[in-house]
């Protein structure tokens, strides 16, 4: 593959995961990555960003059970969630 | 604050749990693709005696099908007469659609598509039609088995040269792409777990295929038949998409929670035709014709002026000008176009409109004769984008096309119209929805 479209193909998955590659030594990664996109790309609509999400936890903890993962996930977003509302707290308090 | 120690407590706990047990390998890579066949349950070889070719395609969670990767295999084998002197070779034309009266797709028990006769008229429609590579015509194309290229030279089922004999067999190897129908229609992948398919191909009667095939070559078409015919070694292949096992069973879960109670449902999208035919009146003037059609998302319809040839076995089915003076659309009151057609080349405007042909020389294999003799159609696209949404109008029983005779049109011609719309197959735990 030339090297411009490979280049190209960085960027795409850049934007669509939103982290960074490097071209060096992520060549795999970046194989997987894409072959995963473009199988999101074709599930139904309603299943599109679950699949995203459950290949994120499912690569960051590889030897978790299912309901691990999602009760991880479960947290995640509850921390998330408070953290955004300490945020606005705040920001509320500083006005 | 006990919530927030709890939850760091589960993520400190969980995986040094998941780490002594150990339960599961890590698949290097998550997606893994293969091609498989699948041969019809009933009967290898299809014949006028075995006319239904039944297949099943199930799976489990973890398989998924590519739907624009399938195609029929089969090998062909006519049964022709030919009276010509010898070496006189005549060809026959049959693509790949055309030996199909119907095909039938359930799931669950639930029919959630079926296609009928429309293969053979679309097929003679188009053929005369200039090669297209865009995707309304490359649906329609494929459809009848002319594959998404648009290339009818080299996708057709075949051309089978025969030399002089009566009771002549000639034989073909067929490789019928089937994108452009029912769910293979879809861009999406199929979940063999959530929708189990079972098709129904069901062969086209011999006198019917005499209506629709094409005979040309050195010797004279009139003296070539068809007796019979017969597909054998006949079989699906298809590309599967494997997702590692271990995290087919993650998605799922993710799946069940994130989309819980009515929100858990498998959606597939699929393009969807319809055809009605009515008697054309022989009448100078305008004439009403309903197309009874309820559907939330149509796309596009056209309508040809149907008219058997009836002259020896080079027969075909033709769609004539007749007299035409010109045509609208009527849907939800509201007129398409906003004035009455009659002009030839508009008519082709509308077609290029409705196949998305826009600045081409749309009629650049055929002349306006052949055009006006062969395959005249009034089209109309009714998608319009909003964003990067395409979507439809609405149609609830609303449409009419209205056709104007300049004089009165030859008797015993048929009005058919072919309507493409939106589908949305729903699979729930329970069973199966189909809105259209």
């Amino acid at each position: 593959m030339a090297t411009q479209e490979i280049e190209k193909i960085r960027i795409e998955l850049e934007s669509y995961y939103n982290k960074t590659y490097d071209l060096e030594t992520d060549l795999e990664i970046m194989e997987e990555d894409y072959n995963f996109m473009k199988f999101v790309d074709r599930l139904p609509p309603n299943e599109k960003e679950v699949a995203k999400i459950a290949r994120e936890y499912y690569q960051k903890y590889p030897k978790w059970r299912p309901d691990e993962l999602l009760q991880k996930y479960k947290n995640d977003k509850k921390k998330e969630t408070q953290n955004a509302l300490r945020q606005k707290l705040k920001s509320r308090h500083r006005k | 604050m006990a919530q927030v120690n709890q939850l760091n407590l589960d993520e400190v706990l969980v995986p040094e749990v998941s780490n002594i047990m150990s339960r599961k390998g890590v698949q290097k890579t998550i997606l893994g693709f293969q091609r498989r066949r699948v041969q019809p349950f009933n009967a290898s070889t299809l014949d006028q005696n075995n006319a239904v070719g039944m297949f099943k395609l199930s799976g489990s969670s973890n398989t998924w099908i590519d739907p624009s990767s399938v195609y029929m295999h089969y090998k062909l084998t006519p049964k022709l007469t030919n009276t010509n002197a010898t070496n006189q070779v005549v060809n026959i034309d049959l693509p790949h659609g055309l030996l199909f009266d119907s095909v039938v797709t359930r799931s669950k028990g639930t029919e959630i598509d079926r296609v009928s006769k429309r293969f053979a008229m679309m097929k003679d429609f188009l053929i005369q039609t200039s090669a297209g590579d865009d995707v309304q015509q490359k649906h329609l194309k494929a459809s009848i088995g002319y594959g998404a290229s648009g290339n009818l030279t080299t996708l057709s089922t075949g051309s089978i040269s025969i030399n002089t004999a009566t009771d002549t067999t000639a034989s073909l190897d067929v490789c019928w792409q089937h994108v452009g129908f029912s769910v293979w229609g879809s861009d999406q992948f199929i979940n063999l777990n959530k929708l189990p398919l079972e098709l129904e191909y069901n062969l086209m009667s011999v006198s019917d295929l005499k209506l629709f095939s094409k005979f040309y070559g050195v010797g004279n078409p009139t003296n070539v038949d068809i007796d019979s015919f017969k597909m054998e070694n006949v079989y699906l292949s298809m590309n599967y998409v494997e997702i590692d096992p271990a995290f087919s069973q993650a998605f799922e879960v993710f799946l069940n929670d994130v989309q819980s109670g009515e929100n858990s449902y498998y959606e597939l999208h699929i393009d969807g035709w319809n055809e009605q035919e009515s008697a054309i009146t022989v009448a100078t003037g305008e004439t009403q014709y309903n197309l009874p059609l309820n559907y939330s998302n149509l796309k596009a319809v056209y309508s040809i002026i149907l008219k058997t040839d009836s002259a020896g076995n080079g027969a075909r089915w033709l769609s004539p000008y007749e007299n035409y003076g010109g045509h609208y659309y009527l849907l939800n009151s509201k007129m398409y176009p906003a004035y009455r057609t009659a002009d030839v080349t508009e008519a082709y405007m509308l077609m290029q409109e409705a196949f998305n042909h826009t600045n081409r020389n749309f009629h650049g294999s055929q002349s306006d004769s052949q055009f006006k003799d062969n395959c005249f159609a009034m089209c109309q696209n009714f998608e319009k984008s909003v964003g990067l949404v395409h979507s439809g109008e609405p149609v609830a029983n609303s449409l009419q096309v209205y056709i104007n005779f300049s004089s009165n049109p030859s008797a015993g011609l048929t009005l058919v119209s072919f309507s493409l719309f939106g589908k949305v197959i729903r699979v729930y735990n329970s069973g199966v929805v189909v809105q259209q």
